[in-house]
């Protein structure tokens, strides 16, 4: 089996290297991979092939999943340009946001004193909807215009908003679940 | 033997290389096998035709334990050895079982043991034995059926079995002697059977509800790639609930207790079970059940009063789809085609509700009871290597996420749930302490925050780790999940490349010691079982033999053999039949074999002679020299 791990995830997917994506491209395109590299296409094969197969399909969803994401595949444009992420001390220092990603919050956790609670958090998902859309556009001009350092600070407030979606998940299935 | 391989000159007999692999579905009230063969998948019946092998065990102290109808024959006479339903217990601890609130048709036995173990008069057992009973009644059938070993097999899952689920399931097969090419959930191998029948495009919503699981599972399908993209569902939810929801409803009315009564408590889920079937087409039926004192109870069950019945656990199943079309990041109106899987979609109320829900009508072409089985024999036929390999191919999910404990009872989540399969996700963690050399790692599974609302998979040790001082060691842990979503753990020190060696206590599972034991334990059966089988095959070469030598004189034995001659075959070969009909062991039917085929040995000679006579009239000898 032949597989090139040194190729960046842009290159094996045969996209252009930069912020819009082809989405349909990239589903094609990793279906492909898929249909020629999955361990089922080699349970008859020897060890090292059988293995090398599951490292080489985890290699392709791996990809798959940082271009597939809007936040992912920001940050992942900026370590390609050698802007260093460290996950325990980067966080944005932007007071007036963090107050907003706050207030947010507490307007999650106090949906089920509203009347419709369900109702009431489609209208913050689609709030943060908004804002993160308003991040994605500010990336996009930061990311065009070399300003690597601001770009870095756009794509740490995204990773506020997958947070805040997580939650808003989660709250949702709790008041699923509450109703039956 | 000689007498069969005359055969036309040209003509071989040597049969195609076919690997002999299955698919099994390993289902809570019933279970099925299914191959391909000449192409076409199709379930294995038994002797008398029939596809459907009640997933029930019956223990008796005095031989082996019965699977299957018959198995099921004793339900009523000898309840708490007769096993039902085991697949509701799979993977789950004691406490989990307690805490349902569902009636459990067993006894546990009253110990602290790890894995629960129920009460038989063979003695305790655990889940993953009883349901490698029920494989092992499979295989053997397939065996039979298929007429040789199987290379291995692909065993159904419900797609939102979690991974201690899916490894009880993979530890019964080890026990049972089946190979596991893949555990295949579900819906997936339903929507295998119905993509590949219908060469369907686009999304597909597949509603996969059976006895004791629901599975919703949205899937696209392109060019032959079933890319699930959203699974969801609930592993304890299922028309055994329909049952248990009309037998209460039963106890109410007739105000009677039966908690403590399990023969009653039988009789009442038998009555209901029977009474839930009969309101699929009629509008009402009645149910009676016998009481021990030899009373009977009627009771007249409408079909508007089960659908009340049943309304809240049929709502369940909506809100589940609802959350799996949202994780699949679709709307309702994406989904091209909606397949009803599972015989408790039977229920009108069920499919009425799943139809409302996506708008659309709901594909019931293939038998619903038998569906998941032939979607994984297609899959099984292809992992074997019967085929070019290029014309499907599933890329699969994890269908809950997988995390970490931290500070303050706080699950991580490291792994999403609906990320696609195989996948790794590494972490670093670090000392707290100076000197440190060892770490305790708890790996959870669930969508929650709080670690006490999910599910305890393992704990890890790391040990061996470098002395260095507080927050200097990085251990980057590896989460691995392979093809058949099953957890592997590695972990490496970053700074010095030491690999921390690791210690898994499955919370809830078999350890691998435990399997080895109950391997050891079965190699006693193995012996039994290899001697069955050796006789088995003996006798099937006795009915051959037989059958070849039958078939010679019928065509040529009078001609060929003076009187004499033919009285001396004849008669070895009804002492053949004797002994083959009443011997108990093969090695007596084998030289029984050898004895007919020593003293056939001039009349075969005879034949070959006359054969290539035949075959020469009409030609010249030099027809024949190269």
């Amino acid at each position: 089996m032949q597989f090139d791990f040194t190729r960046n995830y842009f290159e094996l997917f045969d996209l252009e290297q930069r912020y819009a994506i082809d989405s349909d491209k990239l589903a094609a395109c990793y279906q492909q991979l898929q249909s020629e590299y999955h361990p089922d296409r080699f349970v008859n094969a020897d060890d090292q092939d059988r293995r090398l197969a599951i490292q080489v399909t985890t290699f392709i969803n791996e990809a798959h999943d940082t271009l597939r994401d809007e936040q992912s595949r920001a940050r992942y444009l900026l370590q390609l340009q050698g802007i260093p992420f460290d996950s325990d001390q980067d966080t944005t220092q932007d007071m007036e946001f963090l107050v907003a990603q706050m207030e947010l919050r507490e307007q999650i956790d106090e949906v089920d004193q509203h009347q419709e609670p369900l109702d009431r958090l489609d209208e913050l998902a689609s709030e943060a909807r908004k804002q993160k859309n308003d991040l994605v556009q500010t990336y996009q001009q930061q990311y065009a215009a070399e300003d690597w350092e601001q770009a870095k600070e756009t794509v740490l407030k995204m990773q506020f908003f997958a947070r805040l979606q997580q939650q808003i998940n989660t709250k949702q299935e709790i008041l699923e679940d509450q109703l039956l | 033997m000689a007498l069969l391989q005359i055969s036309e000159p040209g003509m071989s007999t040597a049969p195609h290389e076919h690997r002999l692999a299955v698919g099994i579905d390993l289902g809570t009230t019933n279970s099925l096998v299914a191959s391909v063969r000449s192409g076409v998948a199709e379930v294995l019946v038994d002797e008398s035709g029939t596809a459907l092998l009640p997933s029930v065990v019956h223990y008796s102290s005095d031989r082996d334990p019965q699977v299957g109808a018959q198995a099921l024959e004793h339900t009523a006479a000898d309840p708490l050895n007769t096993i039902a339903s085991i697949k509701r217990v799979m993977g789950r601890s004691r406490q989990e079982i307690d805490s349902a609130s569902e009636y459990v048709p067993f006894q546990f036995e009253q110990d602290n043991a790890n894995v629960p173990r129920v009460k038989t008069a063979a003695g305790p057992r655990t889940a993953v034995e009883i349901s490698a009973e029920i494989l092992a009644a499979l295989k053997a059938r397939a065996e039979q059926s298929l007429g040789g070993d199987l290379v291995g097999a692909v065993i159904t899952v419900p797609a939102y079995f979690d991974d201690s689920q899916r490894q009880a399931t993979k530890d019964a097969a080890t026990l049972a002697g089946v190979n596991v090419f893949r555990l295949l959930n579900e819906p997936t191998a339903a929507a295998i059977a119905y993509g590949l029948d219908q060469g369907a495009e686009g999304v597909i919503a597949v509603f996969d509800l059976g006895g004791g699981t629901f599975d919703i599972s949205i899937l696209r399908l392109r060019k032959g790639v079933f890319e699930v993209l959203a699974t969801g569902g609930d592993s304890a939810l299922g028309g055994d609930d329909f049952d248990q929801a009309i037998a209460q409803w039963w106890l109410q009315q007739s105000g009677l207790q039966a908690a403590s009564d399990h023969q009653l408590m039988r009789s009442v889920l038998t009555a209901a079970r029977q009474a839930k079937e009969a309101l699929t087409a009629a509008d009402q039926t009645t149910m009676q059940v016998a009481l021990p004192d030899g009373d009977s109870v009627k009771q007249v069950l409408s079909r508007e009063q089960f659908d009340g019945l049943i309304k809240g656990l049929v709502k369940k199943t909506t809100v589940a789809c609802r959350r799996a079309l949202r994780d699949a990041g679709i709307e309702k109106s994406d989904v091209t085609e909606v397949v009803m899987v599972g015989g408790s979609t039977r229920v009108p109320l069920v499919r009425k509700d799943v139809e409302t829900f996506f708008g659309r009508s709901a594909h019931t072409g293939i038998d619903p009871d038998q569906v998941v089985a032939i979607g994984a024999a297609i899959q099984a036929d292809i992992l074997a290597g019967n085929k070019s390999g290029d014309e499907m191919l599933l890329l699969d999910v994890i269908p809950l996420s997988l995390g970490i404990e931290t500070m303050g009872g706080l699950m991580e989540k490291i792994i999403d749930r609906n990320s696609t399969i195989p996948l790794a996700r590494a972490q670093e963690f670090t000392t707290y302490k100076d000197g440190q050399s060892a770490m305790r790692i708890h790996v959870l599974q669930g969508e929650r925050e709080l670690v006490s609302d999910c599910r305890s998979l393992a704990t890890f040790d790391l040990t061996g780790l470098p002395p260095l001082v507080a927050g200097a060691a990085k251990i980057r842990v590896t989460f691995q999940v392979d093809a058949d979503g099953l957890l592997n753990v590695g972990a490496q020190e970053v700074n010095t490349g030491v690999a921390a060696s690791i210690e898994v206590k499955p919370s809830y599972g078999l350890t691998d010691k435990e399997i080895e034991t109950m391997l050891q334990d079965s190699m006693a059966h193995a012996k039994d079982d290899m001697e069955a089988r050796s006789l088995r095959e003996q006798q099937v070469e006795a009915d051959r033999v037989v059958e070849a030598i039958n078939a010679a004189l019928e065509k040529d034995g009078r001609q060929l053999l003076n009187a004499a001659e033919l009285a001396q075959i004849t008669t070895s070969r009804d002492q053949l039949i004797d002994v083959r009909n009443q011997a108990g062991d093969p090695d007596q039917i084998k030289s029984a074999i050898k004895q007919l085929e020593t003293i056939s040995e001039e009349y075969v000679a005879r034949r070959m002679n006359a054969s290539v006579r035949s075959m020469m009239q009409g030609h010249k000898v030099e027809e024949f020299q190269p």
